[in-house]
């Protein structure tokens, strides 16, 4: 471009370059209000937004019916009261919830003049919603223990025992029904969304070149966010996976990027610059962008004779390099429960798959990204493990947040690259709201 | 940026001058210029959230103007062929170490507005922007030839007025 080129071509181009003529008052008053076209990214994000909204609304609407069901089974035990003489324990009413889902069944309905003998084995050892068993009221001073975890209806002149699990109602010819209440397994199944910014744990590496290319670096802030779900194992134990998006990355330092390059110099391919760091070689693929760079870590391809930076103006973007991996992960953790209360504690530990789906360099210029270019040998897969210790709070029967500090350690270094350095620990605090059914 | 009158105000006093300055390139007079530029700007504007940082956004707003220009003159003038490929007139051969100093941008501006739209069109597109002929061609349809035959009499043209120009800043000189 440079060797054949008419004079005539290079005195009005360089003549003209930055030129610059005011233009008349009147041309910007006279120009109408423009609305700024929305992106297509802003209707995703509407869409987004309008199906969380209608998420959240089934779920509230879910619940609302739910309670609306359970008030409905209340009233229908209470029709069944009739007037008799025996009050029935109010613990009828507000013991534990019934399953709306399952219809109110009779299993077997005893006259109450039947009594069976206190027996306390059978009590003590009663679990399955069967057979209750009638205690005289007379003759049995029930144990403390079955006193305690079995919800007692007075009928008459007996205590009605039944395990916890079983409702009675009587009806008007003083019978009783027996009501089964359908054993439900419990919410054992969770989704949630997780947000969780992390950073990584400085050190040194392992050779004088490393150390001194550490120095010129520093963290950016990274984060991980992503969909969970959970399958309840136990009571206390349960396993967690899902699918996630995680950054991490650092900032180049004491180094000058510009811009204009392409206006002197064209390239025919390839990088014009490559930048060394502690995480593999940039590759500048750019052709505007111009680096210097004060920690000797920059090569150019650029023949020596045919730049001459002194003679060409260009645009002094920044004074640094971003540098940043973005992995899409899919965790998979195990969560134990280790107090169980309105407020949990958990400790949490596991392993999370990566795939490298963005290697990326940049600078920021205005509030704007400009692309420099990639690094060299980023490394496609990476594995990390991580453990964790935190809490959840459940805002509803439904409705948890957790939080929860986590440490992670990657198992296989960001690049391929020889004489690069794994940054082995981040610390980070993952927190999001988890919802069971 | 957001869409308000005022954040486009800044955006538009601060690039505009150098803008401007294309579009006298390309219009030839002032009044077409400002049309060029109100219109070019509008598209800026409506367009501003496609701009995917792929290079310097001057560089993208100076796109839009430069096709703006385009458009406008496409359809206006005639850009055809001038000679046969085969008669393109080489340019005359340049004196050795010649002297352009004295020149002004402004001096080298009118030049420019003062050359027929064909000729001056195909010129910016070549010397100052840096397109092939060929894509010269897609962008003005016409041919290659044609291209190369405008630029040609545009060089021609140019040089002589710049010779005429420094000619006689060294005549007064040597007085």
């Amino acid at each position: 471009m440079f060797d054949r080129e008419p004079n005539i071509d290079i005195v009005f181009r360089n003549g003209l370059k930055d030129f610059e003529v005011l233009p008349p008052a009147d041309v910007w008053e006279q120009m109408p209000p423009v609305p700024v076209r929305q992106h297509r990214y802003h209707v995703f994000v509407g869409i987004a937004a309008g199906l969380a909204v209608v998420f959240s609304l089934s779920v509230i609407s879910s619940y609302m019916a739910r309670n609306i069901e359970m008030a409905e089974t209340r009233t229908q035990l209470a029709a069944l009261i009739d007037n008799s003489d025996s009050p029935i324990e109010p613990a009828l009413l507000k013991s534990t919830v019934i399953n709306p889902i399952s219809p109110l069944k009779i299993l077997a309905s005893l006259p109450t003049e039947h009594f069976v003998r206190k027996d306390e084995t059978l009590m003590t050892g009663y679990n399955t919603p069967a057979m209750p068993v009638i205690a005289d009221r007379e003759n049995g001073s029930l144990p403390e223990t079955v006193m305690k975890t079995t919800t007692l209806i007075s009928a008459g002149d007996a205590f009605i025992v039944f395990p916890g699990d079983l409702y009675v109602a009587p009806e008007p010819e003083r019978h009783l029904a027996v009501i089964a209440k359908k054993t439900v397994a419990g919410d054992r199944f969770m989704v949630g969304a997780s947000m969780s910014p992390t950073i990584a744990a400085s050190s040194s590496g392992n050779t004088d070149r490393l150390n001194e290319l550490l120095k010129g670096e520093k963290g950016l802030p990274s984060y991980s966010t992503g969909l969970s779900f959970a399958y309840k194992i136990s009571s206390r134990l349960s396993i967690q996976s899902g699918i996630g998006y995680s950054s991490i990355g650092q900032m180049i330092t004491d180094i000058d990027v510009y811009a204009g390059l392409s206006d002197y110099y064209s390239a025919k391919g390839g990088a014009l610059f490559n930048v060394e760091t502690a995480s593999g070689t940039i590759y500048s693929g750019n052709p505007d962008i111009y680096i210097t760079d004060a920690m000797n870590r920059t090569s150019t391809s650029i023949p020596s004779g045919a730049e001459d930076p002194s003679k060409y103006r260009f645009d002094h973007l920044s004074d640094n390099l971003h540098q940043v991996f973005r992995y899409l992960e899919v965790p998979l953790t195990l969560r134990y429960k280790v107090i169980d209360r309105n407020i949990d504690l958990n400790v949490s530990g596991g392993m999370a798959y990566g795939f490298l789906v963005d290697n990326s360099v940049y600078t920021i210029y205005d509030g704007s990204l400009v692309p420099v270019g990639h690094t060299e040998g980023a490394n496609l897969h990476s594995f990390s493990s991580q453990l964790g210790l935190g809490m959840e709070y459940n805002l509803s029967k439904q409705i948890s947040f957790n939080i929860e500090p986590l440490v992670r350690y990657y198992l296989t270094p960001v690049s391929n690259s020889s004489g690069t350095y794994a940054r082995p620990l981040s610390f980070g605090i993952f927190s999001g709201f988890f919802f069971r059914f | 940026m957001s869409g308000n009158r005022r954040d486009q105000e800044l955006l538009y006093r601060r690039y505009a001058p150098k803008l401007y300055a294309v579009c006298l390139q390309y219009s030839g007079n002032t009044e077409e210029a400002r049309d060029v530029l109100q219109e070019g700007y509008i598209k800026i504007f409506e367009n501003l959230s496609r701009f995917n940082h792929d290079g310097s956004f001057e560089g993208w707003m100076r796109k839009i103007i430069v096709n703006t220009a385009l458009e406008r003159y496409r359809n206006k003038y005639y850009l055809n062929r001038v000679d046969g490929i085969d008669d393109i007139e080489e340019p005359e051969a340049e004196p050795e170490n010649e002297d352009y100093a004295g020149l002004e941008a402004y001096d080298l501006l009118n030049m420019i507005m003062q050359l027929p739209p064909k000729y001056r069109m195909v010129f910016n597109l070549y010397a100052l922007e840096g397109y092939s002929h060929k894509e010269i061609g897609n962008m003005l349809n016409i041919s290659e030839g044609t291209s190369k035959s405008n630029l040609s009499r545009a060089r021609n043209i140019l040089q002589k007025r710049v010779m005429m120009l420094t000619g006689v800043t060294r005549r007064v000189l040597n007085v």
